[in-house]
């Protein structure tokens, strides 16, 4: 009798239960991206799906962030014009959700849907990424960060792992901007040499100029980095020695017993949670080293920064920036930015642009939950947007073209 | 033509049973072919037919190893086992055989090759498996080629570019011949455990990436301190040898590939090279 009731309770589980997340991706192949010196290339990725229209793809793709024990459910909207897939890198999924075109399905070009189901079983970092002439779509830039935190999405490690009070996901990866800048002539792919070596899509001075990259901390912080690698080449961490550096999980599993290094390799496809105590304060970088996989030469160097923060004010600024949409992103003139505020909250922002010279083109203020910002009349490129509030700032890069 | 056959005598009562495993392996030349390359390599095989997939000692913990080695090629050769002392590494010249005994190898996988010259890169190395264990095991032989090299080495000349690799193999075979390779497809039921080894014997270091599972590190001879984690991505040092264990939870078909994408091709296209794959019964 027992039995029977499980067996139905797993039918029913099986058939009937509802993803606890599901995620609408739309897999395209007309993004462009910025290097640093605005050196820009095309890039494909996925963005999240929406009915007025899915916005170009950022690099990387954006992060999929589920606790565990989340059934998921992502689907892919595939209208470009070439097949795409979507692999879910170490989370074991069975053979009809892997997303190896041969083994499970192709989702073909224009019209195609792709459902990948999974159930997020264990807390740790995973990616997902194309698996169609993967060397070729991973290069173009179709992956992201796919993190699974601890049940409850509680900020532990993994489920009644070590706590930390703050989280950065690092994902780095390579290009060889000629091959992204002309895709219809790319290979052959064995001589594939990357030269340009990227955390989170950019790479040296973008990553202080953009501060949501700068690791914000003060004496007390306990920061869980999330480092991802999908490079081509190994990469190898060295964290300052101050920070005691100790690894946590692997390739999505618990390590017993855990690492402390102040160097950590990673080699393409690994991923590794790391937790830096701030016992005293401590301003400085972490350096990220490529290497590639023969005779493991140096081919590449980036450096993420650490800042010693006051909590007022980055609280606000969190709070300011975690409520605000900006879209369409590149423009061709209109840039409309949605506030989210609570209930009497007034908005007072004034909204300034400048050029990449530091030379404001254009000032505005904004008084309203709904404002549009026309920039068609000035010509096309980057600029930088900063929304300044009271002693708070925030910078948010505009492509007009 | 495998000459293999066991003696069992009695060494010492105190020590028991000793066993003593006679194989034969012949040193050979001959084309790789792929689907975009054939080009020459050199080979360990059990018979003095070429085979491009290298042939793999096995034994069993404590045996004594009586192994006879052929050499077939044009020039000398000789053999030796990376991280063990005492082996006899003399030469083998064209045309002889030679006999040596080999013991006292604890269980484990080891990679046999020849140190002269570029012979190890030209293929002649393989793995040697002692086993302790009585699981279904297999051996992933890790290998890139720059086919340039090959016919240069063929033709007495030092390679005069640069490495940069287009043929990428396990077990002799590129993508998709490794289809057709019962070695290098790892076959098994839910709940099985099977014992995997990865052996790097080519110049490059290698990421290997397992769809479908975990599997567990029982050994590393590059990074000790990794043994018992469980991953899904693995470094693969030149020269290291791998030894994990998978119990394949759910059923499929699952690839096992290189995750630096460079090798997952022949000649320069995809898919090829060092793809291969987890066949997994209910
Ligand atoms: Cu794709
Ligand atoms: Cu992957």
């Amino acid at each position: 009798m027992r039995l029977i009731i499980i067996f139905i309770l797993t039918g029913y589980s099986l058939v009937y239960s509802q993803p606890k997340k599901t995620f609408e991706l739309v897999s395209k192949m007309d993004g462009i991206h910025f290097l640093d010196n605005n050196d820009s290339t095309y890039i494909w990725g996925y963005s999240f799906y929406n009915s007025e229209g899915s916005l170009r793809p950022k690099l990387p793709s954006p992060t999929l962030m589920v606790s565990e024990g989340d059934s998921v459910h992502i689907i892919m909207y595939n209208t470009s014009g070439e097949g795409h897939t979507i692999h879910l890198h170490g989370l074991d999924a069975d053979q009809a959700n892997d997303g190896v075109p041969q083994l499970s399905y192709f989702v073909s070009p224009h019209v195609d849907t792709g459902n990948y189901r999974i159930v997020a079983k264990h807390a740790g970092n995973y990616m997902y990424h194309c698996h169609v002439t993967s060397t070729m779509h991973v290069t173009m830039g179709m992956y992201g960060a796919f993190i699974v935190k601890a049940q409850g999405g509680v900020n532990q490690v993994y489920t009644g792992g070590p706590a930390y009070t703050k989280e950065y996901i690092y994902f780095t990866s390579d290009m060889q901007k000629s091959w992204n800048d002309d895709y219809m002539s790319i290979g052959p792919f064995n001589k594939y040499k990357p030269d340009r070596f990227l955390i989170n899509g950019i790479e040296k001075n973008q990553l202080f100029q953009d501060s949501s990259q700068v690791i914000q901390a003060q004496t007390g912080d306990t920061v869980l980095l999330r480092l991802i690698n999908l490079g081509y080449s190994a990469v190898k961490y060295e964290f300052p020695s101050q920070l005691n550096a100790t690894f946590i999980t692997n390739d999505g599993r618990v390590l017993n017993p855990t690492e402390k290094s102040d160097t950590l390799t990673l080699f393409p496809g690994e991923r590794t949670s790391v937790l830096l105590y701030f016992n005293s304060s401590y301003t400085g970088y972490i350096k990220v080293h490529y290497h590639n996989l023969y005779q493991m030469k140096g081919i590449g160097f980036n450096e993420i920064g650490i800042n010693l923060y006051s909590p007022s004010l980055i609280e606000e600024q969190a709070i300011l920036t975690k409520n605000i949409k900006l879209y369409p992103n590149p423009t061709t003139g209109i840039v409309n930015i949605n506030f989210q505020i609570k209930e009497n909250e007034k908005i007072d922002i004034e909204a300034v642009l400048f050029d990449v010279s530091g030379k404001i083109v254009k000032k505005d203020k904004l008084l309203n939950q709904k404002e549009s910002l026309d920039y068609s009349s000035l010509s096309n490129g980057v600029y930088i947007l900063k929304l300044i509030s009271g002693n708070f700032s925030e910078s948010i890069k505009i492509i007009k073209h | 033509m495998k000459a293999k056959f066991i003696l069992i005598f009695l060494l010492q009562a105190s020590l028991g049973f000793s066993t003593i495993v006679s194989d034969t392996i012949y040193i050979n030349s001959g084309f790789l072919v792929t689907d975009s390359d054939s080009f020459p390599v050199l080979s360990y095989n059990d018979s003095p037919v070429f085979n491009q997939g290298n042939y793999v000692i096995n034994i069993q913990k404590d045996d004594t190893l009586l192994l006879s080695i052929k050499n077939n090629h044009s020039q000398k050769h000789n053999f030796n086992i990376k991280s063990i002392s005492g082996i006899d590494t003399s030469a083998i010249s064209s045309g002889s055989l030679k006999t040596i005994s080999i013991t006292g190898l604890q269980p484990g996988g080891y990679i046999f090759y020849d140190s002269y010259d570029y012979n190890s890169y030209l293929g002649l190395a393989s793995a040697i498996v002692v086993k302790d264990f009585l699981h279904k095991h297999y051996v992933l032989n890790v290998r890139e080629f720059m086919t340039d090299w090959n016919f240069q080495l063929f033709n007495l000349a030092i390679p005069s570019s640069s490495y940069l690799p287009n043929c990428f193999t396990f077990n002799g075979k590129s993508y998709p011949d490794t289809k057709m390779d019962s070695s290098a497809n790892i076959m098994g039921n839910v709940g099985d455990t099977i014992i995997v080894f990865i052996v790097n014997t080519g110049m490059h270091h290698h990421a290997i990436h397992t769809h479908g599972y975990h599997l567990t590190i029982l050994n590393s001879t590059k990074e000790s301190h990794k043994i018992g984690r469980s991953k899904d991505s693995f470094p693969l040092y030149t020269d290291e040898v791998l030894t994990l264990r998978v119990v394949p939870d759910q059923p499929g078909m699952y690839p096992i590939h290189d995750h630096n994408l460079i090798s997952v091709t022949n000649g320069g296209n995809y898919p090829g090279g060092m793809i291969t794959m987890f066949h997994i019964m209910p």
